[in-house]
């Protein structure tokens, strides 16, 4: 048995994730260096508007990772392939992680502005339902032992929560037009902001594919330590 | 420019708890998530080398 292939995706996975994990370092320092110091203040957002740097990054990265999610679970219902389904299942805890953080800064970014935490707004709603589809991925896998009908599972239930994506993404439109809720205006996306925002997001999807191949390591260890421990039991019982 | 110049320079006024908070929860949760993965990926590969692939403790 070749345990360097047991252990790990694959070689390249394990290659990468040293790289993937300095750019994300470099990436973020140098895009929050530049949008909480070089960006110029907002006349009508006075400072808070910078949160916008984390936020607008977070949120995309949260949209992207379901989106990857049920691209794999395609794979692994077509094909059948393990490999797949454990990517999928590592993808959505680093889902939550982001959707909390969008919702967490729009928060932040809110509060100022007009003196709520929380408001039942397009984005805000979108970004909650994203966070219920990640976490129902993480649910259904737990409760499910056996781990092919856990990964089929899994599969679908990507698959039926990716049939909201265009809803999630289009009600953002649709509810702008009837709202009532305060909003956060939006600000134009140019210069230093631009510059910041692209270099967050880029940091941030370096930290999630590093982040999702390390996960993606540890279960199919997991996977290894477990049948082991099966066979060494059968071993002793005979 | 010194660190506290730089620092006092951001301008982020009233605002600045806020702002703060976002960038430090954000990268603190980073953080976390990351050192989870590498303490676990650590104790895992532990736990597998001190079996061999058939399962024989070492």
């Amino acid at each position: 048995m070749n345990r360097a292939l047991t252990l790990s995706i694959s070689p390249f996975a394990d290659r990468i994730r040293p790289p993937l994990a300095v750019a994300a370092a470099v990436l973020l320092a140098l895009g929050l260096v530049l949008g909480m110091g070089f960006v110029p203040e907002d006349a009508a957002q006075r400072g808070s508007f910078r949160i916008a740097v984390i936020h607008y990054p977070a949120a995309w990265m949260s949209f992207v990772l379901y989106l990857a999610a049920a691209v794999v679970s395609i794979v692994t219902l077509a094909r059948h392939e393990r490999a797949a389904a454990i990517v999928a299942n590592a993808i959505a805890p680093t889902g939550i992680l982001f959707t909390l953080i969008a919702l967490w800064t729009e928060a932040l970014w809110r509060k100022p502005l007009r003196g709520l935490w929380w408001a039942w707004d397009a984005e805000a709603v979108s970004q909650l339902m994203l966070m219920f589809l990640f976490g129902g991925l993480v649910a259904l896998r737990a409760m499910i032992d056996d781990s092919r009908r856990a990964d089929r599972a899994t599969a679908l239930l990507a698959l039926v929560g990716a049939a909201n994506l265009p809803v999630l993404y289009f009600s953002i439109r649709w509810w702008d037009a009837l709202q009532r809720a305060p909003q956060v205006p939006v600000p134009a996306m140019r210069g230093a902001l631009a510059l910041a925002t692209l270099l967050v997001g880029s940091g941030f999807a370096a930290y999630a594919v590093f982040a999702v191949l390390g996960r993606a390591r540890c279960a199919v260890t997991e996977r290894e330590v477990l049948a082991r421990s099966m066979h060494e039991l059968r071993e002793a019982r005979s | 420019m010194s660190a506290a110049q730089f620092v006092f320079a951001l301008h982020l006024g009233g605002d600045a708890p806020y702002v703060w908070t976002a960038v430090g929860v954000t990268v603190l949760a980073l953080a976390i998530e990351a050192c989870a993965l590498s303490i676990r990926g650590r104790d895992l590969a532990r736990r597998i080398d001190h079996t061999d692939a058939s399962g024989e403790r070492r």
